[in-house]
């Protein structure tokens, strides 16, 4: 009889997936008749997504419009934010889009420098406020990007998640729509993860994580993974090419959009991009725990214990960086979780953005603990910015935090725009003592 | 090059050379060019910028009748075009601290331009004006014997704000520590900067976090009570149960407000007569049954059999979701004292 066939033993080493981003950079979108990539410039016939969203999504109307980073545009309403990609059989997202499937690895093309933003209003959801303007650059990185604006209406008789659903399904059905037409051409770059395979762990190097809390405790108020809900989960590790491949989607679309994660944000996650970029050669990226952010005490208080315990026991890691969504409890999962890893023998840093009030006084954070030593700072997000005026509006002509003109220059609190203060440290902005 | 920045600046009568205390009580005059300090700190503002004129007031001309010393100096200022106003520095001196601060607040407010003094740390007018954005304070010694060091510090500051670069002040730019957090961009992303610190930590180097540790404030709760049977009761709550309509007007987020509501006669919250406005959680199972909110309907039935002496006839609500500390601390002191005022013993708090 065969012995049965063992994989090899290979103590302290990872089994990573490898993916393949082929990249199109993005320099003008334009309206054209017929839908196609033309070297940097992505044209795009109108009619045809609007219909093609239209047919899909279920809702009343979907208008596409364009803005350019520093044309100052003001993009009103912002719900989820997404980059264009496809996989070589012209799907993506799976379980939303794409049928239900695994990713993270084989090859990905990305338009890369631009973001579909969905856009809607209706009692109950939350939307941000994105200006294209060259003097509030610094607030978020995501004016940077060439933007292609979903402005939707919902069908007669839609209710708030009904609306939001078919608002998700046509932000993602967009993204691939765009994506796919680089299939066929050459792509001018491109970015393998990890750079660098477990062979070039030449020396020990120091062995770190991420572990990434996502909220979920109701409807509208989710992420989801592989297009499952995230509330119930325990907390379970993910290969960290998923995450930056369409696996992790936003679904908040009640909360303001400066302290929530949007789909964009995971699938160019910076950190796991780092870790990634930096495998083999700086650390040894042993990998990539998701944790809930649940509702009752005893349910964060276990995903802290069991998450600690895959980073220690499973991953073997020295060290992690643990970043949360949103405002006020996250902050007590993260403290959770920071205080069940360092007794655990994981060394922490933690991501996260501050509540002081308007003035930048008070407590930095609903819960800080002595175990928390090592805190980047993602920016207080209760401080109030100056937009000045904008010269034409997309995604509506109101927006709620806004009375009078909505092209006047204004002041508003700075969590609605989005990324401003990104828990997953897609933010440049850092809360700093006076 | 460009023309140089036009400065006023204003002394008090020592340092403009009027005299001691005995001249505390002249009123603001205009001299041209620089007087006093002046002269040197325009020896170290080069030639980037000039002092066109200084106002000299008396310390207890201004402490007397600030309104209007602060009307004459604005007066004489008119006709001066400056883009930059300067004060003092006061170092230890408070009716002089107080009255730089007063004349940079009414200027940057009148004419729009930036205004920068100097105060030491323990000038009462630092405490007063460390947070105004209206100015920037240099740190300076407590005495004049720190002059120089003083003047140096304004000379480069105001060379900066008269070029229009935004000064954010604080310890690292050599001005008074504002005891606020601000959001300044940096030029790595957070991310990177959690991978540095990381690698750092694990190291065994020095890292600093970005929000260090303060101990949160403690509460320490009053003694339990002796005999339940006899304890009169209070409900409050932060679940933002409000009678239907939410007739106060509540807040939803942030409050700083709480309101109280009769339920003397209520055996428990009716569906449909009650609603949350809290915007924190999802409200199916509130709506369908708010006493899951506050247990009015087992605080009834308690009373009823004895186990408790008494409730209260009226419920405490507010919305409690990203409220901030101080304000929930005012709300906390005004419930407790109406409680305290009814011959409250006790409450049942709940929380969402």
């Amino acid at each position: 009889m065969d012995a049965p066939r063992l994989s090899p033993r290979l103590p302290g080493k990872s089994l990573m997936l490898t993916l393949e981003k082929q990249l199109y950079p993005i320099e003008a979108v334009c309206f054209g008749p017929a839908s196609c990539l033309r070297g940097t410039t992505l044209v795009i016939d109108r009619a045809e997504l609007e219909r093609h969203l239209e047919e899909r999504s279920g809702l009343a109307e979907v208008r596409v419009e364009l803005a350019a980073p520093g044309d100052g545009s003001r993009i009103l309403n912002v719900l989820d934010i997404c980059e264009p990609c496809v996989k070589e059989d012209g799907s993506y997202f799976p379980s939303w889009v794409a049928p239900p499937g695994l990713v993270g690895e084989g090859v990905t093309r990305v338009l890369r420098g631009v973001a579909v933003v969905e856009t809607g209003e209706m009692a109950g959801v939350v939307g941000g406020l994105l200006d294209l303007h060259a003097e509030t650059r610094q607030l978020t990185p995501l004016a940077d990007l060439h933007q292609v604006v979903l402005r939707t209406r919902p069908a007669a008789g839609m209710n708030k998640l009904a609306y939001c659903r078919a608002v998700r399904a046509a932000g993602l059905r967009a993204a691939v729509y765009l994506a796919r037409l680089a299939l066929g051409n050459p792509a001018p770059r491109r970015e393998t993860y990890p750079r660098s395979g477990d062979g070039a762990l030449a020396s020990p190097l120091p062995k770190v994580a991420y572990l990434c809390l996502l909220h979920g405790i109701g409807d509208l108020r989710e992420t989801f993974v592989y297009g499952a809900r995230i509330r119930e989960a325990l907390p379970f590790l993910l290969q960290p090419t998923e995450m930056l491949d369409g696996a992790v989607v936003s679904f908040h679309y009640d909360m303001p959009p400066g302290v929530k994660n949007n789909t964009y944000s995971y699938q160019r996650h910076p950190l796991v991009e780092d870790l990634l970029r930096l495998h083999g050669e700086q650390l040894d990226f042993r990998g990539l725990v998701l944790a809930p952010q649940p509702v009752r005490l005893e349910d964060k208080q276990r995903a802290a214990r069991l998450a600690a315990r895959l980073l220690r026991q499973t991953l073997r890691a020295d060290g992690v960086v643990m970043t949360k969504e949103a405002a006020g409890a996250g902050d007590y999962d993260l403290m959770e979780h920071c205080e069940a890893c360092e007794r655990a023998g994981v060394k922490t840093v933690l991501i996260d953005s501050e509540q002081l009030n308007e003035a930048g006084e008070g407590l930095p954070l609903i819960d800080l603990r002595a175990a928390a030593d090592a805190i980047v700072s993602a920016g207080n997000i209760e401080e109030r910015v100056h937009l000045p005026a904008a010269s034409r509006l997309l995604g509506g002509d109101t927006f709620a935090a806004i009375n009078g003109d909505p092209h006047a220059a204004t002041t508003v609190s700075i969590s609605y725009i989005p990324n401003s203060n990104s828990s997953l440290g897609f933010t440049r902005l850092r809360a700093v003592p006076l | 090059m460009s023309p140089p920045i036009r400065i006023v600046h204003y002394l008090n009568q020592f340092f403009g050379q009027l005299g001691g205390e005995s001249q505390a009580h002249l009123e603001p005059r205009l001299r041209e060019g620089p007087v006093g300090p002046g002269v040197s700190l325009q020896e170290k503002l080069g030639q980037q910028a000039r002092i066109v004129a200084t106002i000299i007031c008396g310390d207890n001309y201004v402490a007397e009748q600030e309104e209007r010393a602060v009307r004459c100096a604005l007066e004489l200022m008119q006709a001066c075009d400056a883009a930059l106003f300067i004060a003092g520095p006061a170092f230890n001196a408070g009716r002089y601290g107080l009255a730089c601060g007063a004349m940079c607040t009414a200027v940057h407010e009148r004419f729009g331009i930036p205004a920068l003094t100097g105060l030491h740390e323990e000038n009462p007018a630092a405490e007063f004006f460390r947070r105004s954005r209206s100015l920037a304070i240099v740190r300076t010694g407590p005495s004049a014997s720190s002059m120089r060091q003083a003047l140096t510090t304004m000379a480069a500051l105001a060379l900066r704000l008269g070029r229009g670069e935004a000064l954010l002040g604080g310890e690292a730019e050599g001005c008074l520590p504002r005891g606020v957090r601000v959001n300044v961009p940096q030029t790595e992303l957070a991310s990177q900067r959690a991978v540095t610190m990381l690698l750092r930590k694990l190291a065994g180097e020095a890292f600093k976090t970005e929000v260090p540790f303060q101990p949160p404030p403690l509460v320490t709760c009053a003694p339990p009570l002796a005999d339940l049977r006899r304890a009169r009761l209070a409900l409050v709550t932060e679940s933002g149960l409000v009678p239907r309509g939410n007739p106060d007007h509540l807040p939803s987020l942030r409050s700083s407000r709480y309101a109280s509501y009769e339920i003397g006669r209520e055996d428990q919250f009716e569906a449909g007569r009650y609603e949350t406005i809290h915007a924190g959680y999802d409200k199916t199972h509130a709506l369908d049954n708010p006493n899951r909110l506050v247990p009015l309907d087992v605080l009834r039935e308690l009373e009823r059999a004895g186990a408790i002496g008494a409730l209260h006839d009226r419920l405490y609500t507010t919305a409690g979701c990203a409220t901030y500390l101080e304000k929930a601390q005012a709300m906390a002191r005004g419930i407790a004292q109406e409680l305290r005022a009814h011959g409250v013993h006790g409450v049942i708090l709940t929380a969402t």
